[in-house]
């Protein structure tokens, strides 16, 4: 039996914990909760409850054990080396395998519902139905933004606006779109996630027109779909597996009949679901795994891609580009997955602080999470406030024109609670950013 | 479970938000930092936000002999925040703000919850510092490192947490609050009180409010690392640093067995065969430090120590990540970790690490041993297994010899862990029976029904 799904093989981890209370100093939750069960500390406690049978699995437990970004930043501050995330996540796994359905759970939590994993585990249902959604919501909100969704729906915007969904995804725009490569060198795939597809499309986009000026054909298969990481943040194994599998066969595909040699990303969160979450969970199917493997070796995050390009450029010779004018001040954002899930923090500096027209400028605390974590923002909309509060504030203080990040995720969260705010800065992918400095 | 009455009278006094009873949140509150301690569920947990509430609790709980656990961060390592007899867990977290910062009067007034580095972070933007820096200067809180007197690693320059409180606001067991001591520099109205509560672990008083003393930043300082094959020539260099009237402002030791782990663990390039390494910190004004530091590399060189210099920030962290690796090694090479607290007299230091190195193997255990060489507070790490009974039955043993071997010394039993349940079967070995019987007697006047952190020191 694999160490996710039952907590019995975490208990290594867990006693670990040697109780310092180091978490604390640096957990985002903590930090606005101030209580012990907001903690690492608290929660390795509690899923130890769960183990030795203090506690039955009731949704105050769920509760509690769902108030966690799993942004790692506890682990970063351990002196004994716990792998709080494996713990975290078996929890959840017994949580979510021992817990009765309940219409009052239904109602609370709309997003755990049968139907949902049904829609978010088919590619095709999921992607019909977000496409519907961008159509029909097309004449309810004006430009790009959310601000105040209605009744029931109104607590997900109560701090920050969302993105409307894009009226024409990604992949549609792909399909229109002519690719202009002066001198080509090669082809890569690019594996775009949900974000960037529906809500984000121009951030593939920028991707596309960056990669071509540099010699490359981007390929988007098709057959793609969700990573399935809010799944698994949720507990559904089995289903997240079916996903992976999906997925591993569509970009074995593309890699194979386009010739390509990599898999390119652009969002961290799924970066990170491919080379830790899916190895990790086919390892009972070696097979599988070996396959996972051997695609985990083949992707490469887009400021690394860009950054490889840098160098051989200066390699060869050439010097970037460089534009007059008034420099943009620029701050960055390390995304929890980009920074400590992928160790992924040197490069997009380097970006930046070589990028024609941008004046770079860190920001105290540059790798505080966001308070997304994915649904995690929509449970516990104050906590995730708070959080966003004190990043926005760190953001501020550098007196920066704008924010860049290279998580969507992050993207939704900071963009949205800047403008909630009536913030002058603006917020943007880093490809994004990159497309508009070079012109294209 | 709670009794029903108790609970709505908690909520009559402290509001329903203010009460927590879920099972979940005691169990989160049934343990602290202390290894090897046992865990016990209060019956509540309470977030009292101000005084006043404090005040109403105490004198509920006093007339019917409820137990209170004052409680900041639960990182004391001394279980002193253990609920050993079920009762009310009272936790300050709500009462976490910085009332006052008077850079005038070198002053600042914070309520109990707030986190040590909260008050030097807004201190140093007046140039100002709270010296006291225990290890857990980012997560402890300032009623707890009161109620412990914190040390820390400036120790011997600076002092220690008593040194630096003028003031305090204190809710008694019978529901009264006093304020003792205030901002003036000197102060001797009545009994010293303000020391009496610093360092009484939540027996003898509650904390409400805290008169900090602050001093100015220092503009200069120069870290340096030296490396001895003997423990001896290590200790006279610790002598002679002082002997030639340098007082650093930190001096850190760490003996043989922590050096091995470090270096398994961090790979910085320490010799696996040194007996000791010193880590000597001098701050103060640029020309005196620059003075200080040519005394200090001369005295290491003289006892055959080889020096590092950190010429610059970069380079003296990277000096202090050994120091900052200790605890970190030590504690995964094996699941318990316990970390003792024993001091000696500075002279005494080789003497208390060699004595350490025998009972070690004597009892077959894995000890290693750093600390504030400076001021003689020692740390013997016990590295060990929870669910090992055998090797638990040994560690026993050698913790009492670690303590007689300090007390023997001439030392102390703690020199900044506290008493709290760990230690409270040693204190006659320390004071003798009239010592203990004084302390009996001050516990008893002010906290006639015991029901403050009982089963704690006393």
């Amino acid at each position: 039996m694999d160490k996710y799904g039952n907590l019995a093989l975490v208990q290594d981890e867990i006693k670990k914990c040697i109780k310092c209370g180091n978490c604390q100093a640096v957990c985002p939750v903590f930090g606005e909760t101030r209580t012990e069960s907001g903690v690492a500390r608290g929660k390795i406690r509690l899923a130890n409850a769960i183990l030795k049978n203090e506690v039955e699995i009731n949704p105050e437990i769920g509760k509690r054990l769902d108030l966690c970004l799993a942004c790692g930043a506890c682990s970063s501050n351990c002196p004994s080396g716990v792998k709080y995330q494996e713990i975290i996540l078996a929890a959840r796994d017994e949580i979510a395998k021992n817990s009765k359905p309940s219409l009052k759970k239904l109602v609370s939590e709309p997003w755990k519902s049968p139907i949902v994993y049904k829609i978010m585990g088919n590619r095709k249902l999921l992607h019909f139905f977000l496409k519907s959604a961008g159509k029909a919501s097309k004449p309810f909100f004006k430009g790009p933004v959310m601000r105040h969704l209605p009744l029931a729906l109104s607590e997900l915007t109560s701090y920050r606006s969302l993105p409307v969904i894009a009226d024409k995804p990604f992949r549609d725009r792909y399909q229109e779109y002519q690719q202009n490569i002066p001198e080509l060198k090669g082809n890569v795939v690019f594996y775009s996630g949900c974000a960037i597809d529906f809500a984000y499309p121009q951030i593939g986009m920028s991707l596309i027109k960056v990669l071509n000026k540099r010699g490359y054909k981007v390929l988007y298969p098709m057959e793609q779909g969700c990573c399935g990481i809010a799944l698994r943040y949720m507990g559904d194994i089995e289903l997240v597996r079916k996903m992976a599998k999906d997925n591993i066969v569509a970009m074995e595909k593309a890699l194979k009949e386009e010739q390509a040699d990599c898999i390119v990303m652009a969002c961290a969160t799924c970066t990170s679901s491919w080379v830790h979450d899916y190895p990790e969970l086919l390892k009972d199917e070696p097979e599988w795994m070996k396959r996972a493997e051997q695609l985990k070796d083949k992707i490469v995050e887009f400021t690394c891609f860009i950054s490889r390009e840098s160098e051989k450029e200066t390699k060869s010779g050439k010097k970037p580009g460089s534009e007059k004018g008034k420099a943009l001040k620029v701050t960055y954002h390390d995304s929890c997955h980009m920074k400590r899930h992928l160790g992924i923090f040197k490069e997009p500096r380097e970006l930046l602080s070589s990028m024609p027209g941008v004046e770079y400028v860190e920001m105290p605390k540059a790798d505080a999470c966001c308070g997304c974590g994915g649904t995690f923002s929509v449970k516990f909309p104050e906590v995730a406030a708070g959080i966003l509060g004190k990043k926005l504030a760190n953001i501020e203080s550098t007196k920066a024109d704008m924010v860049v990040t290279g998580c969507p995720g992050c993207l939704m969260q900071i963009k949205g609670g800047l403008d909630k705010a009536g913030s002058s800065v603006q917020a943007k992918h880093i490809a994004e950013l990159l497309a508009e400095q070079e012109g294209l | 479970m709670l009794n029903q009455e108790i609970y709505e009278e908690l909520v009559k006094i402290l509001g329903k938000e203010n009460v927590v009873t879920s099972k979940e949140d005691l169990i989160c509150h049934s343990y602290d930092s202390t290894a090897g301690m046992p865990e016990q569920l209060p019956h509540a947990v309470v977030t009292p936000e101000s005084t006043e509430m404090l005040k109403g609790l105490a004198k509920f709980a006093n007339t019917h002999k409820i137990p209170l656990y004052p409680r900041g961060s639960g990182t004391n390592l001394s279980g002193g925040t253990i609920p050993l007899q079920g009762g009310i867990v009272v936790s300050f977290s709500k009462m976490n703000k910085i009332l006052e910062v008077d850079a005038a009067n070198l002053t600042a007034t914070v309520q109990p919850g707030v986190v040590i580095q909260a008050l030097n972070d807004a201190v140093a933007v007046h140039g100002l510092l709270y010296p006291p820096d225990p290890g857990t200067v980012s997560t402890a809180t300032m009623g707890g490192s009161v109620a412990e007197c914190s040390g820390g690693l400036r120790g011997l320059k600076y002092g220690v947490t008593k040194h630096y409180i003028m003031g305090l606001e204190v809710v008694m067991a019978d529901g009264e609050s006093i304020r003792v001591g205030g901002k003036t520099v000197k102060n001797v109205t009545g009994y010293d009180l303000t020391k009496l509560f610093t360092g009484s672990e939540g027996t003898l008083g509650m904390i409400s409010e805290i008169i900090v003393r602050l001093i100015p930043l220092q503009e200069s300082r120069r870290s340096m690392m030296a490396v001895f094959s003997t423990l001896d020539d290590a200790a006279q260099t610790i002598t002679g640093i002082v002997g030639n009237k340098v007082i650093p402002a930190t001096l850190e030791i760490m003996d043989n067995t922590t050096i091995r782990t470090v270096e398994a663990f961090a790979k910085i390039g320490l010799p696996l065969d040194a007996e000791a390494v010193l880590l000597i910190e001098v701050d103060g004004i640029k020309e005196v430090v620059e003075k200080e530091a040519e005394l200090v590399l001369e005295v290491c060189r003289k006892n055959n120590g080889k020096v590092q210099i950190a010429e610059n920030d970069q380079e003296r962290d990277k000096l202090w990540a050994a120091r900052r690796a200790a605890l970190p090694a030590l504690s995964r090479v094996k699941p318990t970790t316990i970390l003792e607290d024993a001091t000696v007299p500075r002279s005494e230091i080789p003497a208390m690490i060699r004595k350490v190195g025998e009972i070690a193997k004597k009892h077959n255990l894995t000890i290693g041993t750093f600390g504030h060489a400076g001021d003689g507070n020692l740390h013997p790490t016990i590295l060990c297994d929870a669910t090992d009974l055998d090797e638990m039955e040994r560690v026993e043993k050698a913790v009492d010899e670690i303590f007689r071997a300090a007390i023997d010394l001439g030392g102390t039993l703690s020199g900044e862990h506290g008493i709290g349940v760990a230690k409270a079967k040693y204190l006659e070995w320390e004071l003798g029976k009239a010592g203990v019987e004084v302390l009996k007697k001050i516990k008893a006047a002010l906290d006639p029904n015991m029901i403050l952190n009982p089963g704690k020191v006393v």
